[in-house]
């Protein structure tokens, strides 16, 4: 009860209020603003949010990660180009409801049904991950390498162009998380002798690199495309008849978002696709969907805001990331000098509390901002991309610098930006490169340990269930691409 | 390598390149000899007492790392086939070569960069304020001498003294 007065109480500080509702506007903009996406912008503020107390600064982050996935819905209705990932399916129906008249019911169905799943996954967050990091204080360390080896085989199932590429840039995340002074003998691994390698990779300029210069040269090929924008004056929220009607959908796909999320490396995006799906396959107008239907938008729409609390649980829980934002958050989290996973949140109680009630504040204040600014945030998509992403990369370059005052971290940033841009351009995800990156430390750790405690006997670490009952999940996770295609090869000749 | 032609994802796009994808065995080329060169990098490492060590020598896991790259990235020339049977299409993106706005973009951001040390960070935004807009086909130039005047100045206000960032001046000295 203390830990919820004081997680609480940690919020209403006027300072931390007014960095939350920052962290709201600025995710519901970037969400808005095509190209740009809350891992992007949670990798911009990072540097910023390192001059600031942690809980604050990590509960503004957790507030800008939910505003940026509503935020994605707003260019998905108005101008059919998702503002993130997440939105892609709310376009199918939100648009076409949009073009024919009703821009400010798509968008008051989009805010509604994204309240909605945020604070159900919330709640699931809020009794979930402390009853999962009381299960996780039993795990040694042969069962965090068996869940860190599970979560990076998750890689294989996000979205992205292929498994395999993904798996590819997740290896590779974790052979860079090697870079440095080996922690148990004191031995330099690729330092090159250059002394700012001793530590190891700097986070921020990798990840401000990867994240908004990739996408930054990846929009230079896209300025001459037009796009018809369609200005909403104002939102109209669904009426109680309609949201009786969409309630069975709106649960259900709140329930779908919050399941995905939890799991690891599945974010909003697999979330929203597969709501939409199920909204379309439960539906009695399966005809009407692609044609702006409102179960079309409610449905992918609570499942991507409901996937971002799940995202949080195995986050703050297990130090495992969620989502590619909750990887982020998850860095500036160590940057912050913690460290993830079961002991944070049954040390610092009220850390859990405080991120909570900000998620919480970011869900309610979106709806608010989403009524009182619908005509702002319809307008900001006529920000020529000219204008625009010059400011982006002058904050890339002054995030990047100012993590350490060192030009060498914008160098950094610029060679992290160049291979993120090509990694991109041959189907290797940024996302699943630096979930790697951040798991790759407990992976080493995890299986060093463990290969002590079994005198280097790699079979014995099976003695333990929960090991195998984790290899057996990653068994069945990586094989899985091969059996879905062989099924449907099989279904096509048959 | 960038110039490959757009595939379709169909069996026929698969037939058409044949069992290896060109593409993407020179992706595979790219990967392998970074490997390899990593690999030639961890037998240099130190070696530690085994006691020291208990068993687990700085060098074995990376090169287990580098093993698990290398064999994944074999699979990669010949991944389009099962992608293709699935309706992907692995090459969308880089079916065309890279655009020439990109190319200028790349070299303008290394100018840019390389420069910023001796330009200031203030310099620094200002030109990119200036260069970018005008490189990327933006034409009005009284927008653009705006926004090179105010938004810089407002940014470096803003981290300079509310958030207490650090601009190094240049060799101009200029800052604010």
């Amino acid at each position: 009860m203390d830990a919820i007065v004081e997680g609480f109480s940690l919020l209403l500080k006027i300072e931390n209020i007014i960095l939350i509702t920052l962290g709201v506007l600025i995710g519901v903009l970037v969400g808005a603003l095509p190209g740009l996406s809350s891992p992007m912008a949670i990798a911009l503020l990072t540097p910023f949010t390192l001059q600031l107390e942690p809980i604050p600064a990590i509960a503004m982050m957790a507030a800008l990660y939910c505003a940026g996935t509503f935020g994605g819905s707003i260019t998905a209705i108005l101008i059919n180009a998702p503002g993130a990932p997440p939105a892609v399916a709310t376009a199918l129906d939100g648009y076409p409801m949009a073009k024919r008249g009703e821009p400010g019911r798509a968008l008051g169905l989009a805010t509604v049904s994204s309240v909605t799943g945020g604070i159900i996954s919330l709640i699931v967050f809020i009794v979930a991950a402390p009853t999962l990091a009381a299960v996780a204080l039993e795990f040694r360390p042969p069962e965090y390498f068996a869940l860190a080896v599970f979560a990076l085989s998750m890689l294989a199932s996000m979205t992205g162009k292929s498994s395999l590429r993904n798996m590819i840039a997740g290896a590779v995340g974790v052979l860079l998380a090697t870079v440095g002074i080996h922690l148990t003998t004191g031995v330099e691994r690729f330092t090159w002798d250059i002394p700012d390698l001793d530590e190891g990779i700097h986070f921020v300029p990798v990840l401000i690199g990867l994240f908004a210069l990739g996408e930054l040269l990846s929009q230079s090929s896209t300025l001459n495309n037009v796009v018809e924008r369609i200005e909403a004056k104002a939102m109209k929220l669904p009426t109680w008849k309609e949201l009786k009607e969409l309630r069975n959908c709106i649960l259900r796909s709140s329930g779908i978002g919050t399941f995905i999320g939890i799991l690891p490396a599945e974010g909003s995006t697999v979330a929203a696709i597969i709501g939409y799906n199920e909204a379309k396959r439960f539906s009695n107008k399966k005809e009407e969907f692609g044609t702006g239907t409102p179960e079309g938008i409610v449905g992918p729409e609570a499942a991507n805001n409901a996937a971002a609390g799940g995202a949080m649980v195995p986050t703050l829980a297990l130090g495992i990331p969620g989502s590619g934002s909750t990887a982020l958050i998850l860095a500036a989290l160590i940057m912050h000098g913690f460290r993830p996973g079961p002991y944070l949140l049954n040390e610092t109680p009220e850390f859990l509390y405080a991120i909570f009630g900000a998620m919480l504040f970011a869900n309610i204040a979106f709806l608010a901002i989403g009524l009182a600014g619908a005509k702002f945030f319809s307008l900001v998509t006529f920000i020529p991309k000219q204008l625009l992403w010059p400011a982006v990369f002058i904050f890339a370059v002054i995030g990047a610098y100012s993590s350490s005052s060192s030009f060498v971290d914008v160098y950094v940033m610029l060679v992290a930006g160049l291979i993120g841009y090509f990694m991109n351009r041959h189907g290797f995800g940024a996302a699943p490169l630096v979930m790697g990156l951040i798991l790759g430390k407990m992976v080493e750790e995890a299986f060093s340990q463990s290969m002590i405690i079994y005198d280097n006997n790699f079979l014995a670490l099976m003695e333990s269930p929960i090991v195998l009952f984790f290899f057996a999940l990653t068994a069945v996770n990586l094989s899985t691409p091969f059996w879905t295609g062989f099924k449907k090869r099989k279904a096509v000749n048959a | 390598m960038d110039s490959q032609n757009s595939t379709a994802p169909s069996t026929d796009g698969a037939r058409a390149l044949g069992l290896v994808h060109p593409v993407d065995l020179a992706v595979t080329a790219i990967i392998l000899t970074g490997v390899a060169y990593l690999f030639y990098e961890t037998t240099q490492f130190d070696e530690v007492s085994p006691l020291f060590a208990q068993n687990i020598q700085p060098a074995m896991y990376p090169q287990l790392l580098l093993w698990i790259i290398g064999a994944l990235a074999c699979f990669l020339p010949f991944e389009h086939i099962l992608l293709t049977k699935k309706g992907k299409n692995i090459d969308k993106d880089r079916s065309e070569s890279v655009h020439p706005l990109t190319k200028l973009t790349i070299a303008f951001l290394v100018v840019v960069v390389l420069a910023s040390p001796y330009l200031g960070m203030l310099l620094t935004m200002i030109t990119i304020c200036l260069v970018m807009p005008r490189l990327w086909g933006y034409r009005k130039l009284i927008t653009i001498l705006l926004f090179a005047a105010i938004f810089p100045v407002a940014v470096s206000l803003v981290f300079s003294k509310v958030l207490s960032v650090y601009f190094d001046s240049g060799i101009f000295g200029i800052t604010i």
